[in-house]
């Protein structure tokens, strides 16, 4: 076996003449379909590659995406975008978050108009650029607005883990993550609309 | 911001708490921590979630993946795959912009 290079598992999942061959089979055995097949993705992200890539227009009429319940950003009660905006305005706080916070509008505006306003508000890639930033600011108190479904509690969890051991006197967090489970079980158990799969990253559920 | 973007490592600390990995030319660093001791190696593919390491890819597996993946070209011969890209160049779904730019481009 041929020794595996960072661009295939970029490029080789790309390539058309492959996805045109698997969409043309697809639409070959969808006509043997009673039903319409429904598929429903978890995340928001998924949402995005979807539309991105025209998979509505490239697989048949009969199998249909439904968009599901969104991502962390989406889903979060406008209340606490409210405390983080609130919390922000305080004198000598640094408000840090992911950089997917930047727009969502509160109340009384969004995280970006709360800057736009004079206040501290930093965008980072990862929660552990908190430590370096509660560091060079020790005057200052960094709020961590932590944001993010299962896979990211584990990393806002990492910063708590490293704050208390090293003892960092000026971060404080202000957690929003929430769980998937319950609002899967949520819509298998109600079944308004028929969905066929739900796709995650994680795993498939489906059923005939 | 629940992608996971797919790189290799190409540096590990002493402590081997952080590391820089290379994302299609791009170099950065990424935390360790979610890892076990000594799971993650100099060379290996990693996944990454907003600045930490999450998953280690098989490189097997993910040959095999890209292997299989591909087998459905094997499968149609060259006729065929001309007509799947001439059917689907044809598609109506793809709207009238994309039918125009085809002629235009002959």
């Amino acid at each position: 076996m041929a020794e595996l290079e960072l661009k295939n598992l970029y490029d080789d999942f790309r390539d058309g003449d492959t996805i045109k061959a698997y969409a043309r089979i697809i639409a070959e055995d969808a006509k043997k379909l009673k039903n319409p097949i429904n598929i429903m993705e978890v995340c928001g992200g998924h949402t995005h590659t979807i539309m991105k890539f025209g998979l509505p227009q490239l697989l048949p009429d009969n199998v249909n995406f439904i968009h599901g319940p969104g991502c962390p950003v989406c889903i979060m009660p406008k209340e606490r975008i409210d405390h983080a905006y609130v919390l922000s305005m305080q004198a000598d706080v640094i408000l840090v978050t992911l950089g997917d916070m930047i727009k969502v509008p509160g109340s009384n505006g969004s995280l970006q108009d709360a800057r736009a306003k004079g206040a501290d508000v930093r965008f980072v890639y990862s929660p552990m650029e908190c430590l370096k930033i509660a560091e060079d600011n020790p005057s200052k108190t960094v709020i961590f607005f932590a944001i993010g479904f299962e896979t990211t509690t584990p990393m806002t969890a990492v910063l708590v883990e490293e704050t208390i051991k090293l003892k960092v006197p000026n971060i404080l967090f202000h957690i929003n993550h929430v769980t998937v489970p319950e609002v899967m079980v949520e819509l298998i158990d109600s079944r308004d609309v028929h969905v066929d799969s739900y796709n995650n990253r994680i795993r498939c559920i489906s059923w005939a | 911001m629940c992608l996971s973007i797919p790189s290799k490592v190409v540096k590990i600390s002493d402590d081997q708490t952080m590391c820089t990995v290379d994302t299609m030319g791009v170099q950065r660093d990424a935390n360790l921590m979610m890892m076990g001791d000594d799971d993650i190696q100099l060379g290996d593919y990693v996944l990454l979630h907003i600045g930490f390491v999450m998953n280690k890819i098989d490189e097997d597996e993910a040959m095999a993946s890209i292997d299989t993946y591909k087998e459905i070209l094997e499968l149609l011969d060259e006729e065929d795959r001309k007509k799947a890209i001439l059917e689907d160049d044809e598609c109506e779904a793809r709207g009238e912009q994309y039918t125009q730019e085809i002629k235009t481009d002959g």
